[in-house]
């Protein structure tokens, strides 16, 4: 019995060998099942044999051999090499399409652009602040990008994301599924298609149209802003109506290719941290590594450092009784406590997650998730535009 | 298959499986019902209407979730020393429960812009207005006895059919909410914001598009794990899909609490001491500054202290900080 790729199967459906008649394993992920009596495969959704790429994974002793190696010569690991020891590597296929978008964006805006403007010098001199009314328009673009699109309903799994980043980065050709000679374990690990081709386009759509969008309204602010700036200081743009029209989109996807990822336990001393590894090339993308108590130490003297170098400043601002210092001070502090709280959530976390390659990337776009204290400074960024930058040149125009 | 045959009584709906014959009953409440015989599932208000039900699969029984906990908490700061050899397992019970699926895909699209359809894997567009696409999870349970974060999305792990056996392994929690009221409110936010989207872009008015659809049910298995150390019971959450741990208590050592909370009040002394000689410089004032530092390193020192404030640690997982503080799955 083969069914298409978009039918559903449910329990009640029994799949039999078509060499040898015994009942077949069969899961909602089963695009291809091994007879476990004759090794014959039964094609069970037919229509994607030749729909799906496979990209072919290193062995189990291979990918321990690079497991073995990445522990000898990492830095953090290399030191606590002898009392590391290795547990069974566990490889899951997960599906993706690799959607690029292209798009240009005509756009117009109008824009409140506030400008510091000041006359004489020393006591005789004179500021003040007036608003102009910026129109602006054009066309931003073409603007590029390329989105790993995980073929699968509601999957969070950070692993997963960084194998797809890591495959557009260090591609390599892969094989038609039908090309494959299976093994049974490998033909249960590869989880099925749950995302058709169109949907996996309108996912990408929407993350690109949405950066977009973001750029075209900083280049909107940015253009109003460099169109007054030979009147004074500009302090900020404020924008009161906007037109943002994406246009000449081009959208073209994969087809369905199969990474491999490999997931390797490893035990030091009584815990068990976890290399992800791209099962192609075997290099490490994402690891767990221990805490050390230095590493604990260094994040909360690092923190209490940083901490007290701001939380010092804001009260030497805050003693000027100027407004302006009195901002800056506020930041300051503000910019202080998130330090603080960071260093030592990172000083008390449970293990150490390096994303290899991707390092600063990752965690910067990890870091717009968690969010809260980011929202918090960038308010503080807005209060400075509006404010602020007024009150910093008042300040620093003193002598 | 043959019609689903129901007889209401006394807060009770009596059901005749369509697919296997067999005849049990379920609280009226529930939305859904599976057959404990055969697995066949459908919607009570609706029972010829298809129904998408799977499970992921256990990967880990109780045992290793047991051992993943234990080893886990030996990761966390201030954690006994000793709790490797005088902990023990005391019972795990395996939930299942239950998520609604959604399918978010709302378009609001320029007059003039026609919905592409293509399946060639390309396609272009001339003018474009507003979009949201985006996969949602629910919980089809008003109250769910184990703390899941609601963000809590699924693994990159292989699923299975309903089997009846699962509902003698563990606690198979019935969807009781209605997933049409629900799809609703999990829809909204994106209208709205496809719609603000095409307000942006297009010149004459603007269409909306509505392809979300609601998938069906999955039912995830959790572990919820109780173990003792030292006559005290300590609790654990482990998903038995990926093995990630979700929720976990361990006790807390008092040399640990003392030399973290010690570290917290070290922290404030050094932030206080780069402040007071900062402000002493500048304006021969140190105490000032030593205030500056301290009210600075409040925040990171309450991480601390909320950490060691009891004798016994608790640890959650947050989605939003995996990979940063958390790990990753």
């Amino acid at each position: 019995m083969a069914i298409s790729g978009n039918e559903e199967v449910s329990s009640e459906t029994i799949f039999r060998c078509r060499n040898c008649g015994a009942p077949l394993d069969v899961s909602p992920e089963t695009i291809v099942a091994i007879c476990n009596y004759c090794g014959y495969a039964n094609w069970i959704k037919e229509d994607l044999k030749e729909n799906i790429l496979i990209v072919e994974s290193l062995k189990d002793h291979e990918i321990l051999g690079k497991v073995r190696n990445r522990i000898e010569t990492d830095k953090d690991l290399r030191s606590i090499a002898k009392y590391i020891s290795i547990g069974r590597p566990y490889i899951v296929y997960i599906p993706f399409y690799f959607v690029d978008v292209k798009a240009e964006a005509d756009y117009s805006g109008v824009v409140n652009v506030r400008v510091r403007k000041c006359t004489g010098s020393g006591k005789e001199r004179k500021c003040w602040t007036t608003t102009y009314i910026v129109h602006v328009d054009g066309s931003y673009g073409p603007f590029s990008a390329s989105y790993p699109i995980i073929c699968r309903r509601g999957v969070k799994a950070f692993s997963a994301n960084a194998l797809g980043a890591y495959y557009l980065r260090n591609p390599v050709k892969p094989k038609y599924i039908s090309e494959i000679n299976f093994e049974a374990k490998t033909a249960r690990r590869i989880l099925a298609v749950e995302i058709d081709r169109k949907t996996a386009m309108d996912i990408a759509l929407d993350d690109h149209l949405d950066t977009l969008r973001d750029r075209v309204t900083k280049e909107i602010k940015r253009e109003a802003e460099s169109k007054v700036r030979w009147r004074g200081t500009v302090v900020g743009p404020t924008i009161i109506r906007k037109k943002i029209t994406p246009k000449n989109i081009r959208i073209r996807s994969s087809s369905i290719i199969m990474l491999p990822l490999y997931i390797v336990p490893y035990s030091y001393r009584r815990g068990v941290y976890r290399l992800f590894l791209s099962g192609w090339d075997g290099e490490t993308i994402v690891a767990e590594e221990p805490m050390k108590l230095s590493n604990r130490i260094l994040w909360g003297s690092g923190g209490a450092l940083i901490a007290g170098l701001l939380g010092g400043t804001a009260i030497t601002l805050f003693k000027t009784m100027e407004l302006a210092g009195i901002i800056i001070g506020g930041i300051a502090l503000a910019i202080g406590g998130y330090s603080s709280w960071y260093s030592f959530k990172m000083a008390t976390r449970p293990v150490r997650v390096e994303i290899v390659g991707e390092k600063f990337k990752a965690i910067k776009e990890l870091g717009e998730k968690v969010g809260k204290i980011l929202s918090v400074v960038g308010s503080f960024e807005g209060l400075v535009q509006v404010v602020g930058k007024e009150a910093i040149h008042e300040l620093l125009s003193r002598e | 298959m043959s019609n689903v045959e129901l007889r209401r009584e006394k807060g009770f709906v009596l059901i005749k499986c369509p697919y296997c014959t067999a005849e049990y009953r379920v609280p009226e409440t529930i939305k859904y019902a599976t057959c404990p015989y055969c697995g066949t599932t459908f919607r009570l208000d609706k029972p010829d209407a298809k129904i998408e039900h799977f499970l992921f699969k256990m990967v880990f029984d109780k045992n290793s979730a047991y051992k993943l906990a234990r080893d886990f908490a030996t990761h966390q700061v201030g954690v006994v020393e000793d709790l490797y050899e005088n902990s023990s397992f005391e019972s795990a019970t395996l939930y299942y429960v239950p998520l609604y699926i959604y399918e978010i895909n709302i378009k609001a699209l320029c007059k003039s812009e026609k919905e592409e359809t293509s399946e060639s894997g390309e396609v272009e567009i001339a003018v474009h207005g507003g979009e949201e696409v985006s996969y949602e999870l629910v919980k089809a349970v008003d109250k769910v006895p184990i703390p899941l974060p609601d963000d809590y999305g699924f693994p990159a792990r292989a699923r299975m059919y309903f089997k009846p056996t699962i509902l003698k392994d563990g606690k198979y929690l019935q969807p009781n909410r209605d997933p049409m009221e629900i799809f609703n409110s999990v829809k909204r936010p994106s209208l709205e914001q496809a719609i603000e989207e095409a307000k942006i872009s297009c010149d004459r008015g603007y269409h909306v598009i509505d392809n979300s659809k609601y998938h069906g049910i999955a039912h995830y298995p959790f572990w919820w794990i109780k173990y003792s150390y030292r006559g005290k019971t300590y609790n654990a959450l482990v998903d038995a899909a990926d093995g990630t741990i979700v929720y976990l208590e361990y006790p807390l050592s008092m040399s640990g609490r003392l030399f973290s909370l010690g570290g917290g009040i070290t922290s404030i002394i050094l932030a206080g001491g780069i402040g007071s000689l900062i402000t002493w410089y500048i304006l021969k004032e140190p105490l000032l500054g030593f205030i500056g530092g301290f009210i600075a390193t409040i925040p990171g020192f309450l991480v601390a202290a909320f950490k060691m404030i009891s004798s016994k640690g608790r640890y959650k997982f947050k989605p939003g900080e995996e990979a940063l503080f958390m790990p990753v799955r």
